[in-house]
Order: C-alpha cells, then sequence, then structure tokens
C-alpha cells in the first residue's frame, strides 16, 4: 500500500525523531522533523501543510499545548496527536480539550502509532470534504 | 499562617517529588530511545536486502547508540538512588562534588528545557564534609532551580566547589546571562526556609551581581555538623 499521508514530527529529543521518521518513511509515510515548535511553526509558514502532526509537549520554548493552538490557527482541519511522556495525563487531557485529535505515551507502540495516524488523516480528509462540500453549495 | 517547620517539611517533599519526577520522565525518554533503535533495527532486518555489509554497519552503529542511552538510563538510576539514601541518615560524611555532580545531572532536564547550560567545575581534589546531605542538597536545589526559571535561554549556570575560610567546603552558583527581572537570594528563597537550612549545615550565604548580567551566591557550610 502507498501512504501519501504528510507528517509533521515535532519533538526536541532528535535521536527519538530522526529514527522513529526512518521507521514511519520505511512504511512510506512523507515525515518532515522540527526539533521545536517554533521550527515548526515556521516550515508550516513556508508552505509545508500536513495531514498529521506528532507532537511532543514538553519542549523548550513554545511548549506542545501552546502550539497547538499555532497550528490549528494556520490549518484548521489539521490533526494532532500528542507525544507525551508517563505522568503527563493531564497536559494530555488538556490537549484533547483544545483540539487534539489523541495522545500516545512514550515509549510508542508503532502498530498503535500508525493506526492514529490513519485514523487522524481519515478524518482530515472527511473534513477537508465537507468544507469543500459547504463552500459548493 | 503555617509554622515554618510544617512549611520546611511540605517544601521537602515536594522537591523531592519534582527531582523524582524529572528523573523518572529523563529516564523514560532514554527507553523511548531505545525503543525505537531497537524497531529500526528489526524493520532494518525485515526489510529487502540491498547491501548486507551497509546492513551491519548501520546495525553496528544502532547498538552502539543503544549501549549509550542504556548507560545513560543506568547512570541517571544510579543517581536517583544515591539521592534518596541521602535522607538515611541526619549527619554522615559525604563527598560535595559527588553531590553537586549529582544535583547537576538532575537538574539537567530543566535546564535543557530552558536551554541554560548546567556545569560543575571543580578541581582534582574531592572535598568531603561531616554534614547534613540531604539538607545540602535541597538548598542547592532550592536556589539552582528558580534562577534556571529566571533566566533567559542560552545562559549558562556553573557550580564551583572549594575550600573557604578554615577550610569550609564553599560551593559558587555562578548565573550569567539574561535575566527576565531582578534576582536576590529572597527571591530564590523564602528567608526562613533559608534560615532552616543554614542553620542546620552550619553555613552562610552571600550574594554579588552584575544587574541582568550576572549573579553569583558563595555558600559555605561547615566541614562538621
Amino acid at each position: 500500500m502507498t501512504n501519501t499521508i504528510e507528517i509533521l514530527l515535532v519533538d526536541d529529543e532528535t535521536e527519538f525523531t530522526e529514527t522513529l521518521a526512518e521507521r514511519l518513511r520505511l512504511r512510506s509515510f512523507n515525515v518532515t522533523v522540527a526539533s521545536r515548535a517554533d521550527e515548526a511553526l515556521y516550515s508550516m509558514d513556508s508552505g509545508l501543510r500536513p495531514d498529521v502532526i506528532l507532537l511532543d509537549i514538553k519542549m523548550p520554548g513554545l511548549d506542545g499545548l501552546d502550539a497547538l493552538a499555532e497550528f490549528k490557527a494556520r490549518d484548521s482541519a489539521i490533526e494532532a496527536i500528542l507525544l507525551t511522556g508517563h505522568g503527563a495525563a493531564a497536559s494530555s487531557i488538556e490537549g484533547m480539550k483544545r483540539g487534539a485529535f489523541d495522545y500516545l505515551m512514550k515509549p510508542i507502540d508503532i502498530g498503535e502509532l500508525i493506526a492514529k495516524i490513519e485514523q487522524a488523516a481519515a478524518k482530515r480528509r472527511e473534513r477537508q470534504e465537507l468544507g469543500t462540500a459547504e463552500s459548493d453549495k | 499562617m503555617n509554622d515554618p517547620g510544617d512549611t520546611f517539611c511540605q517544601e521537602r517533599v515536594a522537591f523531592n517529588g519534582r527531582i523524582v519526577a524529572d528523573a523518572t520522565h529523563e529516564i523514560q525518554n532514554h527507553f523511548a530511545v531505545i525503543k525505537e533503535y531497537s524497531g529500526l533495527m528489526n524493520d532494518l532486518i525485515r526489510a529487502p536486502v540491498q547491501d548486507v555489509s551497509d546492513g551491519f554497519s548501520r546495525c553496528l552503529d544502532i547498538t552502539g547508540k543503544i549501549n549509550d542511552r542504556a548507560s545513560r538510563a543506568a547512570k541517571m538510576v544510579d543517581v536517583l538512588n544515591r539521592f534518596a539514601h541521602r535522607g538515611d541518615r541526619p549527619t554522615g560524611r559525604f563527598s560535595i562534588n559527588e553531590v553537586v555532580e549529582d544535583l547537576a545531572l538532575l537538574l539537567q532536564r530543566a535546564a535543557a528545557q530552558r536551554r541554560i547550560l548546567l556545569n560543575v567545575s571543580h578541581g582534582r581534589k574531592n572535598i568531603e564534609a561531616e554534614n547534613d546531605a540531604s539538607i545540602f542538597q535541597y538548598l542547592l536545589f532550592s536556589l539552582t532551580q528558580p534562577l534556571i526559571d529566571m533566566m533567559e535561554e542560552n545562559g549558562a549556570i556553573i557550580y564551583t566547589i572549594s575550600r573557604g575560610r578554615q577550610k569550609a567546603p564553599m560551593i559558587e552558583i555562578d548565573a550569567s546571562g539574561i535575566f527576565l527581572s531582578k534576582v536576590s537570594i529572597a527571591d530564590l528563597m523564602r528567608p526562613e526556609l533559608l534560615k532552616v537550612c543554614l542553620d542546620r549545615l552550619g553555613g552562610s550565604i552571600a550574594e554579588d551581581q552584575t544587574p541582568g548580567k550576572r549573579f553569583r551566591l558563595m555558600l559555605t557550610i561547615s566541614s562538621t555538623a
């Protein structure tokens, strides 16, 4: 199966992002990585339009929860999956309230992550199609 | 109003919680990276073979990285274990160098989140004290953590260990960078808590600063409690 899902992976742990990105690329996802939220926002301002953002909550500078609002402001249909350490359940729930699609605890199970990415991308497509249909009326 | 003794106990419990939470988060980060590396090796082994020698070389590289991460996780566990055991006895002989180095490692995550360099500088000589190591590490944390929060990114905090008057152990905390607000000892730690710590450690503290750019603390504790 060929995946054309565009992923933006944002985490300050670079060994984690580089390795996870390689594993996702081996599964035919298109992955862009950023080590800070402001770097990811710059990529979007430069034209990158990911379907799904994988977003660490605790990062230097702008944290994941505040960054989520910025991503949504640039693309309201974008879906975000939060990546959190243990003990950060409260932050994850807050992230869901702020519009995140879902969250996963690290260490991540790749099968579970891919299932969530595909669900999130499907939801984004639905929202985009709905938006197109509404504007055609 | 809370009794200062109660407040002191509450603050120390909160301190222990903060250290354990940050350290376990760091350990879990290492495990998350190790899991991704092992998953990547699995992916590479299962992938269609293109060049066997390239595959071996890549796997060797990855096992080296897994080894490094496992070592760092094990070191953090050691440090956390020593940190926990410092409260076993009210006083005892301990290495100032070791406590400062351990605390610097335990605070690395908080410092890295704000892109602050946190280092220890000391000579080759190990400086020891017969004192309360648990209070000493609590005091160092209480003075350092707010400093980290009060600095802009790319600052530095350096601990220097030496001997002061009458060979009493002296720890200088030298913070340089740009500060978000004016700093004084009272901004870092509540005076009544600082007094309890200094009384128990037979210590004293002095400050020196270049406003907005540099703030230094000179903490001296008694060699014998």
